[in-house]
């Protein structure tokens, strides 16, 4: 079965806490924003470390959307 | 010119530092505290940019070994320098970012969730032993027992032993959460790190070879992947971990279900509507968080709310002003179990945000729907009486509570 396609990820601003495991785990994927909390820089077609970056959340910011 | 205390131990302010936050935040925001020597923030602007803030230094170990010890104390204290100088919660990066995202691994959301049968097993365990009784003390009775006992399990301790983890916790808590009236606490802390560590060194062994399904053994895998890990790092984040698991924990239950007691129609909304134990649980570490504050050392000369605040100034962050500063929160404070969003600053923030803040959740989330759907006439005997501490909010034992 072939893999699901991500199309989006979303970081909530209201949940992120800006820990910044996210970028180090996907530096190209994540940056911190002036606030203080992460954002999705990325581009979905090379999700990579994306996922991951999402599973190591400690609140649970990033969630990930598949087609 | 209103005068302020410099004493953070003021009884009156020890038992309700309300006032005394509100006083801070409005007139001064950024305040020289002659006594503690450092610098208090209670705004929540300024707390939560000092927590975010790559220029407050976490390390105030090395600060505190070098300046305020003598050469020989220095020396007779390098065991307790090295144990605390690992922890994860003391360094800054990059050696803090290496060591927080291995850490990390082991407390995501998903393998905490892993984790639910054996803090629900507990929970039924402490809970049935209530059963017929018609007092029980809160602290002694669950909110001691019942964290230490799922951190060890975490751990791999032995179950027989996790009586022999309050000394060690106590000693270690006492040192880094400025309890009064202890002149040994170096000593004392040192001693249980001597046999807190010996202990762990022996379950360590045990797995060489040998692994089970268990923290120490998951850390010793990646210590044997990653050649910059030693053994002092696994057995110290073994310390830090059981010490962050336990009293805070402890503190945070005893702590919201005191208020809750003493807020009844909020513990009745509560009771009626389980669904709201997830925001109840959040307005329970906002209002009265295990944590009043923590230490920052200011790595840069900075200005805060119109202050110089020089290179290697001490830096109280009290977070408990922050969490009801009305700049951030609604009539803040009132106790309002449905308060939403709540972005209290109880775990921290930034890149320190507490590691087992997952954890701690999901085990007051099972032991207070558990708690308020068994014994849902409890009622609060003792007269709460907070502990005399500079950074830990908690209640001294017993907590009496009258179960029918």
């Amino acid at each position: 079965m072939p893999e699901p396609k991500l199309v989006a990820v979303h970081v909530d601003p209201d949940l992120c806490v800006g820990s910044t495991l996210c970028i180090g785990i996907a530096p190209e994927s994540f940056a911190l924003q002036a606030e203080g909390h992460a954002a999705f820089v990325g581009d979905v077609a090379h999700g990579g470390a994306v996922a991951e970056a999402a599973q190591n959340c400690p609140v649970s910011a990033i969630r990930l959307v598949y087609e | 010119m209103t005068v302020v205390t410099d004493d953070l131990l003021d009884p009156e302010i020890v038992q309700n530092p309300s006032p005394y936050y509100a006083l801070l935040r409005e007139r001064y925001p950024c305040y020289w505290n002659e006594r503690w020597r450092g610098w208090v923030l209670t705004r929540y602007e300024d707390v939560y940019a000092a927590l975010h803030s790559p220029k407050m230094l976490a390390d105030r170990i090395t600060p505190f070994f070098t300046t305020r010890l003598t050469d020989e104390e220095r020396e007779y204290f390098a065991l307790t320098y090295q144990v605390l100088h690992s922890f994860v919660v003391f360094l800054d990066p990059p050696e803090h970012t290496h060591l927080r995202r291995i850490f990390n691994r082991g407390f995501t959301p998903g393998a905490v969730a892993t984790m639910r049968d054996v803090v629900e097993g507990y929970v039924t365990d402490f809970f049935d032993q209530w059963e017929g009784r018609t007092t029980v003390d809160l602290n002694r009775d669950f909110a001691y027992p019942f964290p230490a006992n799922v951190i060890a399990t975490i751990i791999g301790a032995h179950p027989e032993d996790v009586h022999r983890f309050a000394g060690w916790a106590d000693a270690l808590t006492t040192l880094l959460l400025a309890g009064v009236g202890e002149d040994q606490r170096m000593d004392r802390a040192q001693t249980a790190l001597i046999e807190f560590k010996d202990y762990l060194r022996g379950l360590y062994d045990e797995r060489v070879g040998a692994p089970r399904d268990d923290m120490m053994s998951w850390l010793m895998e990646a210590q044997r992947n990653d050649p910059t890990l030693t053994v002092d790092d696994v057995l110290h984040s073994c310390i830090m971990l059981v010490n962050a698991g336990h009293e805070t924990t402890q503190d945070l239950i005893c702590n919201t279900l005191t208020t809750l007691l003493q807020t009844p129609d909020q513990l009745e909304l509560l009771r009626t509507q389980p669904e709201l134990m997830k925001t109840g649980i959040e307005e329970g570490l906002r209002y009265n968080g295990p944590l009043k504050g923590t230490m920052r050392i200011a790595g840069d000369d900075m200005t805060i709310a119109g202050e110089q605040v020089g290179e290697g100034d001490r830096i109280l962050l009290l977070m408990g002003a922050a969490n009801r500063d009305p700049a951030k929160f609604t009539d803040p404070e009132r106790f309002d179990v449905t308060r939403s969003p709540n972005p209290h600053l109880s775990f921290s923030h930034g890149i320190h945000f507490c590691l087992g803040a997952p954890l701690a959740r999901m085990e007051m989330e099972i032991a207070f729907n558990a708690l308020l759907r068994r014994f849902p006439n409890m009622e609060l005997e003792s007269t709460v009486k907070w502990d005399p501490r500079i950074l830990g909010r908690s209640i001294e034992p017993p907590i009496r509570l009258r179960l029918n």
